[in-house]
């Protein structure tokens, strides 16, 4: 037996009735699948909370079949895309709709645009909002909890000790996650064809 | 601009913190996903219950052969584990089929099923309480239940965890005995007229079929039954070769980004090994140690030597049956 924790273990334990595993995975997973919905939503937030609860609702019921496969959190939003698509094609005209390829064809296509700021102040503080908006949902994306680890460094200013003692490991290891939460980051935003250099100028020059 | 400068950390702090959803709406999906789960647990426990209660009433109302027609159709059998590991030519029947099929990865077996494996051949799987069962080539099981086994023919390996470990305990029949574990590491054997136990760590009660022999086998030690009832005990290391087909089977799962010591326990618990640090500082600097990479198709020893030639660590195993970790000297 793998006493190493998985994804499956808890998917398990959450079918057996362990309400602190459940609670522990809800209390994860609804901020991030909010926020993935609401991107995917043009930004209605009434139709976010009935997608996540209705994604929410989806995968319990069929929690059984996740055999651990893939991580978790992937299998939530493979069954919030599906819930999107479902009601896409019931109300495509009503709701802003965007698949994920579509969103980052936007996302580089807003970068193409910022490498050129328009003169015009407004257009560049709805394009700076937009950016802000695309990189939040790219941190959402990274995986485990490289996205907090980045917020809890950057933007609340916690030292290396603080994370290690929030994700409960050692000053090295919060180090570590922190070196590989960067990379990953990076990695993101290049594989739009961003870079963080070049983000930060151009965040700058508009703010 | 300056090259000392954290450029990303000035654009995750510009970008801000990620907009929390409003209170209301967490409030609102939680009561509605506590409800969907809450109702997926008791739709669970009512089927383990209406199965045991039809299964009873059945056995009670009629015989054998009418018992056939009252079982629940296959596909409402509750399902008692999942593959995890599959090599080679591995089938399973399943409940109430005449046909063998070939076992697909990661397929759940459901009660009632047989599986068997050839020549070359091995299976691991998991139930749900995380006991690992593994089956040799040229062996045949019936998994009965969650906690009842039938070894027809062939070599079984249970790891059902820690002696503290609170699950239900699992019975491997065969034809000459029983073997139950009691929070154990073993190894059961079948044959015509003959049953072998191996235990690797905690106990295993044995039960012979067609006498009142009950023994005890514990850790490090091999007992042979015959359908006599006559029971033979020899002293069998939990290090020994022999048990190298079952730490084949053996997989620590996806080890991406997880710590070390976990994956040193793993390992120590397939070698039937202690798991040793070379001084108070290794120790707390193992702890400190995260994983990267893939342990994919190798065994525990394999896995174990890849895994540290990524960090300043090494093992060496000692004459006492441990796993002794130490740092590199260079």
């Amino acid at each position: 037996m793998s006493p190493l924790h998985s994804d499956w273990a808890v998917s398990r334990r959450i079918l057996a009735g362990d309400e602190a595993a459940f609670r522990a995975l809800f209390d994860e997973y609804f901020p991030r699948l909010y926020r993935f919905a609401l991107a995917r939503l043009g930004g209605n937030r009434e139709h976010a909370r009935e997608l996540v609860q209705l994604t929410f609702c989806k995968a319990f019921e069929r929690l059984d079949s996740y055999r651990g496969e893939s991580s978790l959190y992937g299998w939530f939003c493979q069954i919030c895309r599906n819930c999107i698509a479902d009601q896409g094609r019931d109300r495509m005209r009503e709701l802003d709709y965007r698949t994920g390829a579509e969103e980052d064809a936007t996302l580089e296509q807003i970068l193409e645009s910022l490498r050129a700021p328009a003169a015009d102040e407004p257009e560049s503080q709805l394009w700076r909002a937009e950016l802000v908006h695309l990189i939040q949902t790219a941190l959402d994306c990274l995986p485990g909890h490289y996205s907090d680890v980045l917020e809890w460094k950057y933007v609340d200013g916690l030292s290396v000790k603080e994370i290690g003692d929030r994700l409960a490991i050692g000053p090295k290891a919060a180090e570590s996650c922190l070196t590989r939460a960067r990379a990953a980051f990076r990695d993101a935003i290049a594989a739009v064809g961003g870079s963080v250099d070049w983000l930060a100028q151009v965040m700058g020059d508009i703010a | 601009m300056s090259t000392s400068r954290d450029l990303l950390g000035e654009v995750v702090n510009a970008v801000g913190r990620r907009p929390a959803p409003p209170r209301e709406d967490y409030e609102y999906v939680l009561e509605s996903a506590m409800a969907a789960w809450r109702r997926k647990v008791r739709s669970r426990r009512r089927r383990r219950w209406a199965l045991a209660i039809a299964a009873s009433a059945a056995i009670a109302a009629v015989g054998g052969a009418t018992l056939l027609r009252w079982l629940p159709p296959r596909g409402l059998m509750p399902v008692v584990a999942v593959t995890a590991v599959i090599r080679a030519d591995v089938t399973i029947r399943a409940p109430r089929e005449r046909d063998w099929h070939p076992l697909q990865p990661s397929a759940e077996v459901a009660a009632g099923s047989r599986l068997r494996t050839g020549a070359r051949a091995g299976l691991a799987l998991r139930l749900d309480d995380g006991t690992s069962v593994r089956l040799d080539s040229r062996s045949e099981l019936e998994l009965q239940s969650a906690t009842t086994m039938r070894l027809l023919s062939g070599t079984l390996y249970v790891d059902s965890g820690p002696a503290d470990h609170s699950s239900a305990h699992l019975r491997i029949e065969t034809s000459t005995g029983t073997a139950t574990d009691v929070g154990t590491i073993f190894e059961v054997r079948a044959e015509p007229g003959r049953l072998r136990v191996r235990v690797r760590e905690g106990r295993v009660q044995v039960d012979a079929s067609h006498s009142a022999t009950h023994i005890e086998s514990v850790a490090g030690e091999e007992l042979e039954l015959n359908d006599s009832g006559v029971p033979r005990h020899r002293r069998f290391a939990p290090t020994d070769p022999a048990w190298a087909w079952a730490e084949a089977l053996s997989s620590p799962g996806d080890v991406e980004n997880r710590p070390l010591l976990p994956f040193l326990a793993w390992v120590a618990r397939e070698t039937g090994r202690k798991l040793q640090f070379q001084g108070p500082e290794v120790e707390a600097h193992a702890r400190e140690v995260v994983l990267h990479g893939k342990t994919r198709d190798l065994t525990p020893l394999q896995a174990l030597d890849l895994m540290l030639s990524t960090t300043d660590l090494e093992y060496m195993l000692s004459a006492d049956e441990a796993i002794v970790i130490r740092r590199r000297f260079e």
